[in-house]
């Protein structure tokens, strides 16, 4: 029975069952209410009259029954008892001991233990006054490698953890793999209790690749409970541990992580108090036989375990014994190292327990004496480390000296040294000669064939000058090598014909080089780490050949930023790039210690990139551009890619690789080498023109539409080009609103300047017929509508550089017609693209006096029925405006009623700027009709021809003026005219 | 035989989820204030818990009816009842509802939407101002006690009272209250100080089927209010005017304890001799009651183990009565049996400025809430 209950009490569900069992026992109730009362009158039910009181209640007098379902028993009883006595009812029965009443008992959930409630969540805020809850879970069963941050990094995905509290051993600070984590409800946060409620379901995995960790919640003092628990676990193993030997509990895996905490606990325990001498003196020894140890000094041995503070080394028999003060280090050395890999090998390391303790003071003594010499050594090696730690590939060869006793190259082993020669040999000379066939020669052939004449010498006495450095490396590596082979075999051979071999290649330096600079910042260090311990020859080797291979493809990119980033830059330092790049790299690798930079400076100086001074030269040669700089640079880069296919930089370059491939004219040459030298020099129209011809033809439409080799359009589209690519590029800002207005001020002078250029289009290109001239103007809109969408993401001052393009065109149309129209006919490059749109469709119209009043407007082509005329353009303003303006108008003495109305509010005035539609007369019986119709979300007036229209007629449309006092008289003459306007 | 140990069982599923927290004297102990509203201008009146416990409505002598988000702790909405006043604000079976008794104009029980903040329905028959108003547990029905002498049951959906009760038959100047029983089928009505009635729902005309007299258990002190201990309802709990609480078995009406608060104790008039005489009259009788906040002060732990009590000074008082609730605790058969007075276990750390006139504990959240002036929400520390 108590087992149903505690069953039901935990599976009793939090929230939502509670919600279901409302509704359900509310049905319930709802059926006892609505119950007719006949079939519970009295004696129809099972519980009618008096029935003897236990058995009455079905479960009631069950063995251990809770109390709740006691309770109706009891109760029910006790009615019987009292009812004869006091009290005053008998009117009828408790409906709580029907079928339903107790059925409706039986539902409630029975609980044993304390009832469990939601727990509350409330959100932190202004409200508070407590401080905000926290949460706290409790984890357990992790590894002991797991740190405090690792789980505050682990649990603050679920949400603000205030505290964490990872229990340690006391003695040791070792984690016992305990933690709790303590929630806490922040503003920004999840309540605590569903952050901790998250972290319990989701948040097992805190050490990925171990066994998850088991969370709970912190309640009833959990966390003092486990970590107590784990202490004393701790400490039972401790006592134990110390009693056993340690040699079998290490073999064992499961132990290990025990005795380890252990272990290292009791190096904590040492360090306090001063080493207590000798007495404690015990040994580890490591087979000889389990590596070829023949020429491992003890120095190397010494400094393999220096982490575990060995008191000496001493070679003896078919054995390495390390020696330490305590029998703590000792198992703590075992325990770590045994397995591990020294110079490249796992050693079995092993205690070692000798029976008579004398052994091992003799030992000690031995080594005493032998280590004297090498102790200082030792001390040093930590000092060296750092230094290779921060230093580049290059000054591997720096440490080798020091390290040379034993660490790398140690062994007297000559197959080594051969396989090492070899390798050595196979992967540098592949690798050079690799380079060589990849790159150098083809780029240099190149370079050489375009250079003129005299700056192939400047070239070639740069190369003679760097030639020293290269030299330089050549001598280093040959040091580096000898001291790797440590000269007992006849490597300096090799090592020669590799140094001559460096040294007769300083015209492709470049392959080696640049290699290198950021090389040893990204994963130097890690090959630095790895190396005091296993000074593997394979290692330098992939050191080298790395640095080789990374290095050419470096070259490239370092190119790359070269030409495109540093263009100005690598003028100034025409004699030396070598020092123009290490400034670079030095940049890059600033904490580089002296080494370090040493190292690679050497490298750098033997990288110097030769190509870089074809680039730069032409680069300085583009400076000159000046203004257009950007678009030279553009230009040259594509050249230079154009001239050397294949690399990343031609495909990257696509798009202009054939302009590149057009622009074949030779660009002036500066006399000394530089542009700097020279100041600043414009270049000529022509020279201009020649480029911007061929960069223009690509990227604009109108070029073709031309014929595409006119100079005189590819000027005047290069403004437009020019101010879409600079609101492109986002710094469009520049001079466009300028250039514009002054362009603008030329506007109505020559044909030549951009302003016109619409005009020159749609009027001055007579020749073309309506549906070239529509095509054209289609192109025109996509170009500027990616003109605006490439605005939009350069920037806000770009949007004016094509509005003010839009606006020119606009304005040359209307100049074209006749009439200088003023600014304002937008603001916004948008909308003056939705007018074009429209204005796209416009057919061919002149103005010219007209019969009917004034001025009048008449089809320059044949105009078919239900076609688009043209629309009515002009300032779309509210008619409380218009009316304003017409007053204003008539006072001035402007007869013409330019007002369009186009519904109740807008207005648009033609009157003085707008397009030519606003000359269309009036007539009774049109020609035309004109309509309301919305384009790109405004209204807008347009005219339809709704008869086909001749060459030459008149184009007009009925006003349909509201009815007024006076009458405007009507001169259409048409047969039908109303005589009026109005 | 293997028994489980029910609380251990509790502490293993509380570390598995930390959204539960289980209720114990411990926890009853820890509970202090974590928020606190000072939303209204007046003192809050009466508070009730929809019934998931989500959300909560006050009302409040400023008219207003305001709805608390009891998870988040946040309020949600504050309606106003200008015109009629508001007190006794109760969720019904209907989602978005409310009824509540009026203080002005008459004493109709409005059923309010307050999704839509537009009257459903007025419930019209009381004639004095209203002092008990329930929703039915199981139902979709209202309960009501008005000082007219009248415990009426409406169902939602009509506008007359579905039955119709007269305990007294007459006005109710020694005070009224009546309260549903947890499974919606008995209906317990206190008449003043003199007599406690049980109702079945279905035949409240038949009368009570079982009544007793209780006059002397609370001297001369009016009944202020009535509610069952849950969650089984095995016990009543009458509230009185003067500031005491009498636990009676809901079966046999036995008295089975009284718990007082000697702080609080005259805090309340509750020995007046005027009402002895029984002539204060049914405005006294209101005006006591209303003192007593209509018993709305008053509340019991989920686990009907525990009694909590605003004071009328601020500070909120606890009593553990499972020791009187339980089946062994007490020889309760024995004609000598004297139910015992018991002190307050308790007082919880923190308090409001003025009389606390609410107090309720939410159902399923382990939060209480009281109410004075301003609001407060007590919660637990989550350690326990």
């Amino acid at each position: 029975m108590p087992d149903a209950a505690v069953l039901s009490f935990a599976s009793k569900p939090c929230i939502p069952s509670e919600v279901g069992l409302k509704h359900e026992s509310q049905a319930e109730g709802l059926g006892y209410l609505s119950t007719p009362r006949s079939l519970v009158s009295p004696g129809s039910g099972p519980d009618a009259g008096n029935v003897p009181a236990t058995g009455s209640v079905p479960g009631a007098n069950a063995n251990g029954a809770p109390p709740g379902a006691d309770r109706l028993g009891q109760t029910y009883k006790h009615n019987l008892s009292s009812s004869s006595s006091s009290s005053s009812d008998s009117k009828g029965r408790d409906p709580r001991h029907s079928a339903q009443g107790r059925a409706w008992r039986d539902k409630q959930p029975r609980v044993l233990g304390p009832r469990l409630l939601r727990a509350s969540l409330l959100e932190q805020d202004a409200c508070s006054i407590a401080d905000p809850s926290l949460s706290a879970i409790v984890v357990s069963g992790m590894t002991p490698l797991v740190t405090r941050d690792r789980l505050r990094m682990h649990f603050e995905a679920y949400g603000a953890v205030r505290n964490i509290q990872l229990d340690l051993d006391p003695s040791t600070g070792v984690s016992l793999g305990v933690a709790r984590v303590e929630f806490v409800s922040a503003p920004d946060a999840p309540n605590s209790r569903i952050a901790a409620a998250e972290a319990i379901q989701r948040g097992h995995v805190v050490q990925p690749g171990n066994p998850p960790a088991t969370l709970a919640s912190d309640v009833g003092n959990y966390f003092t409970e486990l970590s107590g628990t784990a202490k004393r676990g701790l400490e039972e193993k401790r006592t134990s541990a110390a009693t056993n030997d340690y040699e079998r509990d290490h073999r064992s895996g499961a132990m290990r992580k025990s005795s380890l905490l252990s272990s290292r606990a009791d190096i904590r325990r040492e360090a306090d108090p001063p080493r207590r001498e000798s007495s404690e003196r015990s040994a580890i020894r490591v087979s000889r036989s389990g590596i070829s140890f023949s020429s491992t000094t003890e120095a190397d041995v010494l400094h393999h375990f220096k982490r575990f503070r060995p008191t000496g080394v001493i070679r003896d028999g078919g054995y390495w014994y390390v020696l330490f003060s305590s029998t703590r280090d000792a198992h703590r050395c075992q325990c770590l190292s045994d397995k591990q890999p020294f110079a490249g090998r796992a050693i079995d390391v092993e205690l070692y327990e000798p029976a008579d303790k004398g052994r091992l003071a003799e030992l000690d003594r031995l080594a005493r004496g032998r280590h004297r010499d090498s102790r200082p050594e030792l001390e040093f090696a930590p000092v060296a480390d750092v230094g290779s730690a921060v230093a580049g590939v290059g000054n591997l060869a720096k440490h080798l000296p020091r390290a040379q006793k034993a660490r790398v190259f140690d062994s007297s082993d000559p197959a080594l040294y051969e396989l090492a020669r070899e390798l050595l040999l196979r992967e540098v000379s592949s690798s050079f000669i690799q380079d060589i066939q990849r790159r150098r020669l083809q780029a240099l052939v190149s370079d050489f064939a375009q250079l003129p004449h005299r700056q192939r010498a400047t070239d070639i006495h740069r190369r003679t000058e760097s030639a020293a450095p290269t030299r330089r490396i050549a001598a280093d590596t040959e040091a580096v090598l000898k001291k790797m082979a440590q000269s007992r075999i006849g490597l300096s051979d090799s090592s020669a014909t590799i140094g001559s071999t460096l040294a007769d290649l300083p015209s492709f330096r470049r392959g080696g080089d640049s290699t290198h600079s950021s090389k040893p910042t990204e994963n130097g260090p890690a090959q630095r780490q790895r190396r005091p311990t296993a000074g593997d020859s394979e290692e330098l080797i992939d050191a080298l050949s790395n640095a080789k291979s990374l290095g050419s493809k470096r070259t490239l990119a370092r190119r790359r930023t070269l030409v495109s980033g540093r263009a100005s830059n690598v003028g100034t330092h025409t004699p030396s790039i070598a020092s123009g790049v290490s400034d670079d790299d030095s940049d890059d690798s600033e904490d580089d210690d002296d080494e370090g930079v040493d190292g690679d400076d050497y490298l750098d100086l033997a990288i110097v990139p030769q190509r870089q001074s074809g680039d730069q030269k032409r680069g300085a040669k583009l400076q000159k551009g000046g203004a257009a700089l950007k678009r030279h640079r553009r230009a040259s880069q594509s050249q230079t890619a154009s001239s050397q296919p294949g690399t990343p930089l031609a495909t990257s370059l696509d798009d202009y690789d054939q302009i590149g491939a057009i622009v074949a004219p030779e660009l002036p040459v500066n006399a000394s080498g530089c542009a700097r030298t020279e100041g600043y020099r414009a270049i000529e129209p022509s020279a201009k023109g020649h480029y911007l011809a061929q960069v223009h033809s690509q990227l604009h439409w109108a070029a073709s539409f031309f014929g595409g080799t006119d100079a005189a359009v590819a000027s005047r589209l290069r403004g437009f080009a020019e101010r879409t690519k600079g609101g492109a590029n986002g710094c469009g800002r520049s001079a466009a609103p300028g250039d514009v207005s002054s362009r603008g001020s030329r506007g109505g002078l020559g044909t030549t300047n951009s302003d016109s250029l619409y005009f020159s289009l749609s009027h001055a290109s007579t020749v073309s017929s309506s549906r070239t001239h529509r095509a054209a103007n289609r192109k025109l809109r996509v170009e500027f509508s990616m003109g605006v969408r490439s605005m939009g993401d350069g920037g806000g001052g770009s949007s004016n550089a094509v509005g003010g393009v839009a606006a020119k065109v606009a304005s040359g149309d209307a100049a074209g017609s006749g009439n200088g129209l003023g600014p304002g006919m937008g603001n916004s490059g948008s909308e003056l693209l939705r007018f074009n749109q429209l204005e796209s469709r416009t057919k061919r119209l002149r103005f010219s006096k007209s019969a009917i009043h004034d001025w009048g407007l008449f089809a320059s082509e044949a105009i078919f029925q239900g076609e688009f005329v043209i629309e009515y353009i002009g300032e779309r303003i509210r008619s409380q405006l218009a009316d304003l303006r017409e007053e204003q108008y008539e006072r001035e003495g402007i007869g013409s009623s330019y007002l369009f109305r186009v519904d109740g509010e807008i207005v648009i005035d033609a009157t003085k700027c707008g397009n030519v539609a606003r000359f269309v007369n009036h007539s009774c019986e049109p020609n035309c009709i004109a309509k309301t119709i919305v384009a790109d979300g405004t209204k807008r007036i347009v005219i339809y021809a709704s008869h086909d229209i001749q060459v030459g007629e008149e184009v007009t449309y009925d006003y349909k003026f509201p009815p007024e006092d006076v009458k405007i008289p009507c001169l259409c003459g048409s047969v039908n005219c109303r005589g009026y306007l109005n | 035989m293997d028994t489980i140990d029910p609380k251990a069982e509790a502490l293993n599923i509380l570390r598995r989820n930390p959204l539960q927290a289980a209720l114990t004297s411990n926890t009853i102990r820890g509970f202090h204030i974590s928020k606190q509203f000072s939303d209204n201008s007046a003192s809050i009146t009466s508070l009730d818990y929809d019934p998931s416990g989500n959300k909560c409505i006050t009302t409040s002598s400023d008219e207003s009816l305001r709805i608390y988000d009891c998870v988040g702790g946040k309020r949600q909405q504050v309606l106003y009842s200008k015109k009629y006043g508001c007190n006794l604000a109760q969720f019904t079976s209907q989602a978005g509802c409310v009824a509540y008794a009026s203080t002005k104009i008459n004493d109709t029980i409005r059923y309010l939407s307050y999704d839509t903040n537009q009257y459903i329905r007025y419930f019209v028959g009381h004639s004095r101002r209203v002092t008990s108003l329930q929703r039915s547990p199981t139902a979709a029905t209202v309960l009501s006690a008005a000082l007219d002498g009248i415990v009426n049951v409406w169902d939602l959906g009509a506008v007359k009272p579905v039955s119709t009760v007269t305990p007294v038959g007459g006005v109710g100047e020694r005070g009224i209250a009546a309260a549903f029983d947890p499974s919606g089928m008995v209906i317990a009505v206190a008449v003043g100080s003199a007599e406690l009635q049980l109702y079945d729902v279905r035949e409240v005309a038949k009368g009570p089927f079982k009544s007793q007299s209780v006059l002397g258990v609370a001297g001369h002190a009016l009944v202020a209010g009535i509610r069952f201990v849950p969650p089984l309802g095995d016990h009543l709990l009458l509230a009185m005017t003067d500031g005491s609480c009498h636990l009676f078995d809901s079966f046999s009406l036995q008295h089975r304890a009284s718990l007082r608060d000697p702080s609080t104790r005259g805090a309340v008039n509750g020995g007046n001799p005027v009402a002895a005489n029984g002539t204060g009259g049914v405005d006294w009788a209101l005006s006591q009651m209303q003192d007593a906040h209509l018993g709305q002060n008053v509340t019991v732990t989920p686990d009907g183990k525990t009694v909590v009590v605003g004071g009328q000074n601020g500070g909120i008082s606890f009593w553990d009565i499972s020791g009187c609730t339980g089946a062994e605790a007490l020889d309760y058969s024995t004609p000598a049996f004297q139910p015992p007075v018991l002190a307050p276990d308790g007082v919880w750390n923190g308090s409001h400025d003025g009389p606390v006139g609410v107090c309720a504990f939410n159902p399923h959240i382990m939060e209480c809430i009281t109410g004075a002036q301003s609001l407060a929400i007590w919660t637990t520390p989550s350690s326990y």
